[in-house]
């Protein structure tokens, strides 16, 4: 009776050590794990390589249906005749374009700029590109997923990392924890090769380095380094202070490269910042749109749809210009004189304003916060005891160079399952 | 109960130890199932990591084929605005877009051989742009680590400047497509059957340019910093440019004008209207039809066919230029068949009322507006683009006539009302208003007139409307021919600037002025010594003095002339007297003076000389002339005959300065100088009222007029013009690059014979000195010419 007894028990016993090998499925979880990941890899693929063949817009649409209105204009009382003079006038088709090409360009020419706690897409010539192109890729990918899952579909542009200037598109509801991630980056549009003065840069990481490694501060920020590795200091006091000499020097840096631009010890200036770079890219593109847009108002036109709209649209420029001005709470010149020049210098000025002299806390703590981990990171280094001079220039090489991402967007595909 | 376990002999394995065993095997089992799994899942992770470096390289395919299209966009979008026709047959990097050698090319025409061929070379010229334009792209974003996902980076492995050295890496592929041409509208597209009767058949057509390239990356670990793959990848891309398609059908177009529909259409179309006018004169309408052919609606005709054959090949048509062409329905109207006056008359007054040349022509306003802020260019320009004559076309021949002469230009306008002919000096535009009379625009005179029936024909100097009534017998305006748009009268005279630029130069050549400077040194002599410093002598009589001046140097006489400066003469002026005195002596007594007593007398003669040397130097006189104070016979050449020059040079003025020199020195001699002095003045020519400059270099007919004239022969059989590329109407927005051509056509053809024209060493000597100062006058307005022409056409706008 014991014997069957114990039998039994250990029976049990095998059947509970067994059981946890039958029934793992740690393969499967992989496989899926796996199948998932290539699926999410494979639809944003697949989307940024799909051309479409027709794609249309209007530029400036909400701008021109609103004069519409106002002007109350008999030839367009006709809802078709109406839409397809808007057609006429404004009306765009890029062909056999990739999803890949359409969201870069849509990005490039967006002018978001960061105000008080909110962003502003200033072109407003090119709001309805955004809503068409949102409305294709979620149709698109809806067809490649199916109704088995659900997306959530990111692409921005974000010429300096983590400040919302730039070009921005979001799709799709909030993904749950477990969604599954593709990332990517694509080219933006713009040459990489910019003129600084008489000279000419191509945004690759090689020469940006030497740039900054021709600049006052960075050469400061080495020599400070240098100094404190050829004697360390000694007291609290001593750290505190090289901190705060690093936090100076790393600050301008930053704001150098980013905003206000790169001067060497002679005072030449070696780099024009972000802001300004993307800003006059920015401005070149939007300049062609407009002369585009304007390509087609002869008199003739004037005469069939009125003189007032058609001044309005030769002058889409200074409507952007204002709009800038307005929602940027910047002192605006005269409209006559408004001009992409002074429109560039005083968006410059304004990031300086917010960022460099802090009028924003929210952006400004950003760089602050920013440069003052760094820094404590460089100390901790300092005192951990890596004595090599080569590896803290790779250190603010590199970390300077993570601040910015000119030449591409990040693109990011988040699926699950329904 | 233990001693019975084991001593069991029943020969039964007990299940307790069947259990043990079940438990082992269970263990066993379950670990080798675990560590299969967990292997398996290891496996499966290791495939996830490959994986994740596989989809970086599908993302960086797809990513550089993005930017291989923008790169491909712009090669194409320059290639397209600058297509090469006519290579360089000199350039090696020309030879091999070509493939190495010229075999297809025609040297005699200056064409290649084939369509194929050229667009061959066009092909690999985009290439190389794409190839230039590819670079930065790939030097910003996968080089240099730059494109990671923070454990493996991938980056293109090349130069660091220049990743893609040679452009024939890239490789081209033609995507043919099929033209769909259902979608015309409002009227249905004509079925391929008819469109292929009048034009090349079309079936399919290279539309876009596929671009493929190799590349050879390198995978990076970045934990670890070592290589840990290597391959070579393609990237292709399919670029959006309609370049090739454009390019293809306007070869199309271009075979289908050459073939045999637009000649059977024509022919056809021309058949038909001949023999309708021909019927129509049958029918007793010669008075209106006097001819069956005319060249007027022949011209027409072709119009319309190459029209025709643009919407048979592209399926649409330029629509200004059917708008234009419907504007000169009155070439096919205008020969007399019915109703024709009555459109005639709606077409004019369309033109003068302005209403359609407001839609269509106010571009021409804009160009002449755009075309320079010159005013001398603003105004060639705008006789030429309202002018019939050369409408379109910049003359630089006229801009330099019109610097050079004095012009008049004319314009005739016409009173319909009261049939008043009304010549203005200003163009008042296409009609005007005045005193509530309506003028038109109309050529110039004379007017011809022509009887249809007898074909009389008057030449008339007043416009009399379209027809002329004289004693019954009507007369119809006949146009010439080679309309002209005003009268230009270019008068026997210079321009005001060219007087004014001349008067400048003669006041700056002949002139000079002279600073002299006089230095007086005095010298007191007292003979046989001088007696003030003795007390007992007393000055009892003098003399008057006497004088002499005497010339220690070269002097200056009346009539002479200074060849050279600085000059110097020197002058001694002595003047001398004789002073009588006394010798006094005390009369001393008991150590007092009581009296004085003479006891000698003696005369001194005082002598007092002044040295006075006068110093000349020119100042303000030209450097640059050869011996300028003499006169001398020069021979000047224009046109290539000589003849024969006397040129005074600053003679004249020399002369007369020594004139005043000699006055000035005879009173600096004669005047008494007390004490050692140091002045100076100055004499200027331009002071002295007097022309100095020869008078055969002034005036139309003088020798600079004849200079100019010989540039102005010289521009105008160099023929420096430039002519505005028919699309230049259509262009609205383009204007600037319109002007900007043709400018720059004008600027390139006459910038290379600057020297030529200016030609100042014809007027210069062997020391490079100019050979007088006429001739430097000539050479500098030579040179301002050509530079004011130069400026004419370099103060053009930019819009």
């Amino acid at each position: 009776m014991q014997d069957a007894i114990l039998f039994v028990l250990m029976v049990s016993i095998s059947g509970a050590i067994l059981m946890p090998a039958f029934t793992n499925d740690i393969i499967m979880e992989s496989q899926i794990e796996r199948e998932k990941n290539e699926i999410v890899d494979e639809t944003l693929l697949v989307l940024l390589a799909t051309t479409k063949d027709n794609f249309s817009y209007c530029l400036a649409e909400d701008i021109i249906k609103s004069l519409f209105e106002k002007q109350e204009i008999n030839i367009l009382d006709s809802k078709d005749f109406g839409g397809a003079i808007l057609d006429w006038i404004a009306g765009r088709t890029q062909n056999h374009k990739s999803y890949g090409e359409l969201i870069a360009e849509c990005l490039a020419c967006q002018l978001l700029i960061p105000a008080d706690k909110k962003k502003i897409q200033a072109n407003l010539l090119t709001k309805s590109f955004t809503d068409k192109l949102k409305e294709n890729i979620s149709r698109q990918l809806n067809l490649i997923l199916g109704t088995e899952y659900q997306f959530n579909f990111s692409a921005r542009w974000h010429p300096i990392i983590g400040i919302p200037f730039g070009g921005e598109m979001y799709l799709g509801p909030s993904p749950p924890k477990n969604a599954y991630v593709a990332k990517t980056w694509i080219t933006m549009p713009f040459s990489p090769k910019v003129k600084i003065g008489d000279d000419e840069i191509i945004l690759a990481p090689n020469q940006l380095r030497k740039r900054i490694e021709e600049s006052s501060y960075y050469m400061n920020t080495i020599g400070r380094i240098e100094e404190c590795l050829d004697s360390m200091p000694h007291s609290d006091e001593s750290w505190k202070k090289l901190e705060n000499s690093l936090v100076e020097n790393i600050t301008g840096l930053i704001n150098g490269f980013l905003f206000l631009g790169l001067e060497d010890e002679e005072g030449n200036i070696i780099f024009e910042g972000v802001v300004n770079i993307v800003l006059h890219m920015i401005f070149d593109e939007l300049e062609k749109i407009i002369e585009k847009l304007t390509e087609k108002t002869t008199e003739k036109f004037e005469k069939t749809v009125g003189a007032p709209i058609m001044s309005i649209l030769n002058s889409s420029f200074k409507i952007i210009g204002e709009f800038i001005y307005e929602k940027l709470e910047i002192e605006k010149p005269p409209t006559e004189e408004i001009t992409v020049s002074s429109l560039i210098t005083d968006v410059a000025d304004y990031f300086v304003k917010e960022i460099v002299e802090g009028a924003a806390t929210t952006l400004s703590n950003y760089i602050e916060n920013c440069v003052r981990e760094f820094v404590h990171y460089i100390l901790d280094l300092i005192k951990k005891g890596i004595e090599e001079i080569r590896e803290f220039e790779e250190i603010i090489y590199d970390w300077t160079l993570n601040r910015i991402s000119i030449t591409r967007a990040e693109i990011t595909l988040m699926v699950w399952g329904v | 109960m233990k001693m019975k376990f084991w001593n069991d002999v029943r020969g039964r394995i007990p299940f307790a130890v069947l259990g043990v065993f079940l438990l082992f095997g269970s263990v066993v089992t379950s670990t080798v199932i675990v560590n299969l799994e967990n292997k398996l899942a290891e496996e499966t992770k290791l495939s996830l990591e490959i994986g994740e470096i596989d989809s970086m390289l599908s993302f960086m395919q797809a990513d550089l084929s993005i930017a291989l299209n923008y790169a491909g966009m712009k090669a194409m979008d320059f290639v397209g605005k600058h297509p090469v026709t006519k290579p360089n047959i000199n350039s090696k990097v020309a030879m091999e877009y070509n493939g190495g050698d010229w075999n297809n090319y025609d040297f005699e025409n200056h064409q290649w051989k084939t369509f194929e061929d050229m667009k061959k070379f066009n092909m690999n010229w985009a290439k190389n742009i794409t190839r230039v334009y590819l670079n930065p792209y790939i030097l910003a974003n996968y080089m240099g680590n730059a494109y990671n996902n923070g454990r493996y980076a991938i980056n293109v492995v090349g130069k660091e400047d220049e990743p893609i050295e040679t452009w024939k890496k890239i490789t081209i592929e033609e995507v043919e497509m099929k033209l769909d041409r259902e979608h015309t509208s409002p009227v249905s597209a004509p079925s391929e059957s008819i469109r292929s009767l009048f034009s090349e058949p079309v079936d399919k057509i290279a539309a876009y340019w596929k671009f493929s390239l190799p590349l050879q990356i390198e995978i990076i670990d970045l934990d670890e910093n070592k290589v840990i793959g290597r391959k070579t990848i393609k990237v292709s891309t399919l670029v959006t440019s309609r370049m090739p398609l454009l390019m293809e059908m306007t070869h199309i177009y271009e075979k289908s004008l050459n073939g045999n529909g637009a000649f059977i259409l024509t022919t056809l179309l021309s058949e038909i209207y001949t023999e309708a006018r021909a019927l129509a004169q049958y029918a007793g309408m010669y008075e209106k039809i006097p001819n069956i052919v005319d060249n007027r609606w022949l011209r027409y005709l072709i119009n319309g066919v190459l029209l025709f054959e643009e919407f048979m090949v592209f399926n649409s048509i330029d629509p200004l230029a059917a708008i234009h062409l419907l504007l000169n329905i009155k070439d096919f109207a205008a020969t007399g068949m019915p109703g024709t006056e009555e459109m005639e008359e709606k077409v004019k007054d369309a033109f003068l009322e302005r209403s359609i040349d407001d839609i269509f022509s106010n571009m021409d306003e804009n160009a002449i507006l755009s075309i320079s802020n010159n005013p001398e260019v603003l105004s060639e320009a705008e006789k030429n683009v309202f002018d019939p004559e050369t409408r379109g076309e910049l003359n630089i021949t006229r801009i330099a006539e019109d610097i050079l002469y004095k012009t008049i230009y004319t314009y005739y306008y016409y009173c319909e009302e009261t049939g008043e002919n009304k010549p203005l000096q200003e163009f008042k535009g296409y009609s005007f208003s005045e005193d509530d009379k309506k003028y038109v625009y109309i050529s110039p005179p004379p007017y011809i007139y022509k009887n249809a029936s007898t074909n009389d024909i008057r030449q008339e100097n007043t416009y009399h409307g379209p027809y002329l009534n004289i004693s019954g017998k009507i007369y119809e305006y006949i146009p010439s021919k080679e309309p002209r748009g005003y009268e230009r009268t270019v008068l026997h005279d210079l321009n005001e600037k060219v007087v004014n630029r001349l008067g400048q130069l003669i006041d700056e050549t002949y002139k000079a002025d002279f600073r002299t400077t006089v230095s007086i040194s005095i010298d007191n002599i007292w003979n046989p010594y001088d007696p003030r410093d003795d007390s007992y002598w007393e000055k009892a009589s003098s003399t008057e003095w006497s004088y002499n001046a005497s010339s220690i140097t070269k002097k200056l006489d009346t009539g002479d002339i200074v060849n050279q400066y600085p000059y110097e003469e020197s002058w001694i002026v002595t003047r001398r007297r004789d002073h009588t005195y006394v010798h006094k002596e005390p009369i001393i007594v008991n150590d007092r003076i009581v009296g004085w007593e003479i006891t000698d007398q003696k005369i001194f003669t005082e002598i007092w000389k002044e040295r006075i040397t006068f110093n000349v130097v020119a100042v303000n006189v030209i450097n640059d002339v050869d011996k300028p104070f003499l006169k001398k016979q020069i021979i000047l050449e224009t046109n290539g005959v000589a003849h024969s020059r006397l040129d005074y040079n600053l003679y004249n003025i020399s002369k007369d300065f020594v004139t005043y020199f000699i006055q000035k020195r005879e009173y600096i001699l004669k005047e008494f100088h007390k004490e050692s002095s140091f002045t100076s003045f100055t004499w200027r020519s331009n002071e002295n009222k007097k022309d100095y400059a020869m008078k055969w270099l002034e005036g139309y007919g003088g020798e600079v007029e004849f200079a100019l004239r010989e540039i102005l022969e010289m521009i105008k059989d160099d023929k420096i013009n430039a002519t505005i590329d028919e699309g230049y109407e259509y262009r609205k927005k383009d204007y600037n690059e319109t002007i900007e051509n043709h400018i720059s056509q004008l600027n390139d053809k006459f910038s290379r014979r600057v020297y030529k024209y200016i030609d100042d060493e014809r007027y210069r000597g062997e020391d490079s000195n100019y050979i007088s100062c006429a001739a430097r006058i000539i050479a500098k307005m030579r040179a301002w010419y050509v530079h004011t022409i130069w400026n004419a056409l370099n103060q053009s706008k930019k819009i």
